[in-house]
């Protein structure tokens, strides 16, 4: 916290903007690409957005208030580059219909950088299933490791709503792939 | 579904692990200097208008300053020329053609400015004082007449005298 503190200061002070915005994706960027990757699966789709998000960062760093940590507030900054991509490029992950599903499957298949195994590809099946909400607070959780009152700021959602979603989640994900064993 | 301590440490380990995501060998290395590369750029184009840039911008103002004053200069001076006509070619031209009835064709090749002078000049030497002139002949003429007529009566009258007194 302290440290995202001191940082911000720096950003914000043009004699050390560049060298604080270096010293800033060594510290966020393989975090926020991950981030990204989940929700757009694919690795040059992650590359382009992870681009867009640090660029945004740099150029709104300025009008930051604050009111969020900067960790929280550069996650949401890709959080929404990431949706925005997906509804520009019409790449729908979201599973109430089977054919969502299959996109979902489809795009990870597709990834020159996707070399997972049969029970990595289970995972990522019972992933799609989820509902957008569940898929996105089960990530955010579990692979990010955000707190749940990160995850609150990020989708908007009380942090008790978002405990019982996750564990239902991880209890649900735990059954599917035992029982497929 | 727990995580180890290595895979919370190693976020990259632990999506390739757990979901089989990969990333290219060097690709964050490759990936900072795409970012910075790119915010440069994005800071940039406010200054690569070309007609803005400094080097070009200032050279070009100045030659244009330079040429506005050149031609205002060139134009004064003409104008200056034009209120000055004494013995140029051009009047001479117009006055060797005027009095060989070729005044026409000349004026054609003198500016108007230049024509309105020698017109001037033409009406207040020439004509007004042949006027004058002219004018004086007439007086001469009639002062001449008197005498003329003097002299006549004279004669007249001698010889009337002559005849009508002495005779």
């Amino acid at each position: 916290m302290n440290k995202d503190i001191d940082l911000t200061k720096r950003l914000k002070d043009p004699k050390q903007k560049d060298k604080a915005f270096r010293d800033l994706l060594d510290l966020y960027q393989e975090r926020l690409y991950w981030h990204i990757r989940k929700i757009v699966i694919t690795h040059d789709n992650a590359s382009d957005v992870l681009q867009n998000t640090f660029i945004r960062v740099y150029k709104g760093i300025k009008n930051f208030k604050e009111k969020s940590t900067l960790h929280t507030w550069m996650y949401r900054i890709a959080y929404n580059e990431s949706i925005r991509y997906l509804d520009k490029n019409k790449i729908n992950t979201s599973v109430s219909l089977e054919q969502d599903n299959n996109s979902y499957i489809n795009n990870l298949k597709q990834d020159e950088y996707f070399d997972g195994n049969e029970l990595q590809m289970r995972l990522h099946s019972i992933i799609s299933e989820l509902s957008e909400k569940q898929q996105r607070v089960f990530q955010m959780k579990y692979f990010d490791d955000l707190s749940f009152r990160e995850i609150s700021e990020l989708l908007d959602v009380s942090e008790n709503t978002l405990k019982s979603s996750y564990y239902s989640v991880v209890k649900t994900i735990e059954e599917k792939i035992l029982a497929k064993c | 579904m727990k995580k180890s301590k290595i895979h919370k440490e190693d976020i990259s380990r632990l999506h390739k692990d757990r979901l089989g995501m990969d990333v290219p060998e060097g690709f964050f290395k490759k990936s900072k200097e795409d970012i910075l590369n790119a915010v440069i750029q994005e800071e940039q184009p406010r200054q690569q208008v070309f007609w803005l840039r400094p080097l070009i911008a200032y050279p070009m103002a100045a030659a244009l300053v330079i040429a506005l004053a050149i031609t205002i200069f060139i134009n004064n001076n003409k104008s200056d020329l034009n209120n000055k006509i004494t013995d140029t070619d051009d009047i001479e031209f117009l006055n060797r053609d005027f009095s060989n009835k070729d005044f026409l064709v000349s004026s054609l090749m003198v500016s108007d400015s230049e024509m309105h002078d020698f017109l001037d000049r033409y009406i207040m030497d020439e004509i007004i004082v042949e006027v004058d002139r002219q004018e004086q002949e007439i007086d001469d003429l009639m002062i001449n007449s008197l005498f003329v007529e003097d002299s006549l009566i004279d004669n007249f009258i001698d010889e009337n005298l002559f005849e009508n007194v002495v005779l």
